[in-house]
């Protein structure tokens, strides 16, 4: 077995004066993810180390943490014997590596992200539905919010405050290709940034579930536009 | 501290919750719901990749609900309560579709409006809508919508620790907000109680790390009866390595040979019949009997075998799988993979009446907390149909009681017990980890009250956890701010798990049979004669006592079970 280090940056708003950097030794085994060296600091070393994780297989998204420079989840990501760790670029810091979210739920809430339709679909077996516009909810339909995207997406960390984001787009994009929603989605959208997206592609690229963001925004600033 | 009322309180934000409180925004009462961890980002519900089982307009011909509700029975070796189960098989197709409504969308064929189905192991036709490999949080993700569309109060981050009562009757909750650090009195007319189950006790585990038994161990201390808690499902193939994976699912049964260190595929010695497509507890203890015979692998499990499927067969049938096989170098082509069977469902929980009400006044039960329904094994895909059925009439029978009773008073001592047991946990200045604490209890609980059972590790596991009760109140914090505290969190659950696993073992003791998923190496035989009854478990004081209660049979019944009942 061989020994690894990890240096993390820590942070207690409540404590610290500004952020630092701690190093930390473990022991290195490959295959090891990120989130097996953190439970062995913070079960062995430091207690106080702060981050966030539930299910431990990817799909409660709690647990994104910049790895290098580049977001993924700690439970999804193979360790190297020397690693940096720093909290999600984009978001507030709690303390140390956990996040705060809050604000990304509020930008959530006037999304308004359910099925919105006047008259719901009674019958007694499934209703038909355009398998085109099918395929294009489900991809959009498999982001669980782990915010990597948000980390490198250069529209939301230059204005934040007109750019809603990827991944709220991605949420959005669920409802906007659903064939049954009768909501105004383009115009959502559209209010909420759409056509500030530059197509870099980095939310994609980091994507852990293949919601594929980037495709999400332009499929909606195509029908958009269409419309 | 905050202080919130409302009139129906649901505890708990799997999908049994969400649909719990979805149903009882529909009767005119005031319905909030409230969550240790967040929606979507909690609990089981939101990693099962199945599906939902139940025979509606979508089933084939031949198949019926009556077919669906005998599979059920036959699967938990007619231990179900069966009225329950006819509950089961009737309603869910009708819930299945309402998701839909809702804004779910389940796999379809390519016409656009024909179900895909699933079949799994013990259900005698393709029955179950999916989608993708990720159903369980579809439904998470349509129900939070709709909650949010119908304005139900959601307040995450907030483990409830404790039930109020006043007199007979339920008033409300005392919890802790996890992200302010302090208390929250919320009180209620009604409650509903749905925390799943309690993976988390045995030291391996499919279940995500806040499945702590809250709910079994808030019902029981509220005096509410516990039943079938002996009957723990344990999935044969979990992952031993890396830890942090330890006992999720690592593969499926039918694309797997299982082989020894000796490279023998054992299997087919227990069951040559269907070798690993056995039932999943005979699998389990077949793994568990190499590994104790000493022909298992240097982790303390056997080896799955992929290699025999054409090139890229494994790869297209379980993506995900195969990534996290080859995150840690394996190639499922060319190697082996080490598992070991792991904790993943509890059929027992909180013993309810058909309106899943409990033994206690005004408390209700969705989801896996409650008991009954899976009897003494789980068919696969018959746990989300169960949270639907339950989450339904627990949420109308809850907001039915609201609205026909006045908000209880409850006593606030007991609000400021909550408090200074926190108070004191914060402040010691010495004494065990919580998390030394709980991996002591895990490793008892897999090693004495696991796959195997006899009386000998069973009364030893008594013995320890009445130990590691004691120090409970010893548990000393490094991380001394009351807010996003994970050691007091942990600390706190540590309460509820130390409930769960005494729980489990006092069953196990009593239960002098096998059947389905309990194994007494002692009692190896299904005893038809005597024990078509449940355990049921009430707190009594500081102790718990230990009744039995027929099965319901109301339907079918087993060969020789003809005089009992
Ligand atoms: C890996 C895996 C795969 C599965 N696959 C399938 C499948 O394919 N098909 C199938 O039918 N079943 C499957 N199951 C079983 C099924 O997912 C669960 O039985 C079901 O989802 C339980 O739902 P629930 O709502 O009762 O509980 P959960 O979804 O577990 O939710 C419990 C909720 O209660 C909250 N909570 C806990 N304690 C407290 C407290 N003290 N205060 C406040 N809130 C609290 C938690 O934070 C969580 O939000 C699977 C289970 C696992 C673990």
């Amino acid at each position: 077995m061989t020994k690894g280090t990890v240096t993390i940056r820590r942070f207690d708003p409540a404590r610290d004066s500004a952020p630092y950097w701690q190093t930390f030794s473990f022991t290195f085994q490959p295959g090891m993810t990120v989130l097996d060296v953190l439970l062995e600091i913070y079960q062995q070393q430091d207690a106080t180390l702060s981050f966030q994780y539930c299910c431990r297989n990817g799909h409660c998204g709690l647990c994104g943490v910049m790895i290098n420079g580049r977001p993924g989840m700690i439970c999804r990501e193979t360790a190297s014997a020397e690693m940096r760790l720093e909290p999600l670029a984009n978001l507030p810091v709690l303390r140390d590596l956990t996040v705060d979210r809050s604000e990304q739920d509020l930008r959530k809430q006037d999304l308004r992200l359910f099925l919105d339709r006047a008259e719901p679909y009674r019958g007694e077996s499934a209703e038909r539905i355009d398998m085109e516009a099918f395929a294009r909810f489900k991809r959009a339909a498999r982001c669980m919010e782990c915010f990597c995207c948000v980390a490198v997406c250069p529209v939301f960390t230059a204005r934040p405050h007109d750019f809603i984001g990827p991944a709220a787009f991605t949420q959005l994009a669920r409802h906007f290709f659903d064939p049954r929603d009768e909501g105004r989605r383009k115009l959502t959208a559209l209010t909420n940034g759409l056509t500030a997206c530059i197509r870099c592609g980095k939310c994609t690229d980091v994507c852990p579930h293949d919601a594929m963001p980037m495709e999400n925004i332009i499929a909606m600033q195509e029908m958009a536009a269409k419309e | 501290m905050q202080c919130f009322s409302v009139d129906v309180l649901v505890i708990g934000g799997g999908a049994a919750g969400m649909m719990a409180a979805y149903e009882a925004s529909k009767h005119s009462v005031s319905v909030a719901l409230v969550s240790k961890g967040r929606l979507e980002r909690s609990g089981c519900t939101v990693l099962a990749p199945g599906a939902i089982a139940g025979a509606g307009s979508w089933r084939q011909p031949g198949d019926s609900p009556d077919i669906h509700f005998r599979d059920t029975v036959e699967g938990g070796a007619y231990l179900n309560e069966q009225s329950l189960v006819r509950l089961l098989v009737e309603h869910t197709p009708a819930l299945i579709l309402e998701l839909e409504q809702i804004g779910a969308l389940w796999q379809r064929e390519a016409d656009g409006e024909t179900y895909s189905l699933r079949i799994d192991g013990g259900h005698s036709y393709p029955r179950c809508p999916f989608l993708e490999d990720r159903t369980g949080r579809e439904m998470m993700r349509c129900l939070h919508g709709v909650l949010r569309k119908r304005h139900v109060q959601v307040w995450e981050d907030i483990m409830i620790t404790r039930l109020l009562l006043a007199d007979d009757r339920i008033a409300g909750a005392v919890g802790y907000d996890l992200a302010h650090g302090s208390m929250v009195l919320l009180r209620a007319k009604s409650v509903i109680l749905a925390c799943g189950g309690a993976g988390v006790v045995y030291q391996n585990t499919s279940n995500p790390t806040d499945v702590t038994g809250d709910g079994f161990a808030l019902a029981l201390a509220a005096g509410a009866a516990l039943m079938d808690m002996e009957f723990v499902q344990f999935y044969p193939l979990g992952f031993l390595f890396p830890d942090s994976l330890r006992g999720a699912l690592a593969g499926l049964l039918y694309y797997v040979h299982l082989r020894n260190k000796n490279g023998e595929r054992f299997m087919l010695r227990y069951d040559p019949e269907r070798a690993e497509l056995s039932t999943r507890d005979r699998v389990a203890r077949a793994i568990c009997n190499e590994v104790r015979e000493g022909r298992g692998g240097p982790r303390g499990g056997v080896y799955i075998d992929m290699t025999h499927h054409e090139p890229g067969y494994i790869a297209r049938m379980q993506p995900s799988l195969t990534e996290s096989y080859q995150k840690q170098g394996l190639d499922p082509e060319k190697d082996w993979l080490e598992v070991a069977p792991s904790c993943h469902f509890f059929m027992g929980g909180v013993k309810v009446d058909r309106n899943w009400a409990s033994t206690v006044n005004g408390l209700f039960i969705a989801g896996e907390t409650g008991a009954g329904v899976q009897g003494a094994n789980r068919l696969s895909q018959n746990a989300l149909s169960e949270l639907l059925v339950s989450g339904h009439f627990a949420g109308l029978a809850a907001a039915q009681s609201a609205s026909g009773n006045e908000q209880a008073a409850f006593d606030p001592a007991v609000v400021q017990q909550e408090e200074s047991m926190v108070a004191r946990l914060l402040a010691r200045r010495e004494g065990v980890a919580p998390g030394v604490l709980r991996q002591r209890l895990r490793t008892l609980m897999w090693e004495h009250a696991g796959v195997y059972r006899n009386e000998h590790g069973l009364l030893q596991a008594q013995e320890e956890i009445a130990g590691l009760r004691r120090q409970l109140e010893q548990q000393c914090l490094v991380q001394k701010d009351p807010a996003w505290n994970s050691e007091l969190r942990e600390a706190l659950e540590n309460y509820f798990l130390v409930d769960t696993a005494a729980c489990i073992v006092k069953s196990a003791l009593l239960r002098k049979e096998s059947r389905g998923a309990h194994f007494r190496e002692d009692y190896p035989q299904t005893d038809q004669k005597n024990w078509l009854q449940h355990v049921i478990l009430q707190k009594k004081g500081d102790s718990l006592t230990a009744g039995f209660a027929p099965v319901d049979l109301c339907e079918i019944k087993p060969e020789g079970a003809c005089e009992l009942a």
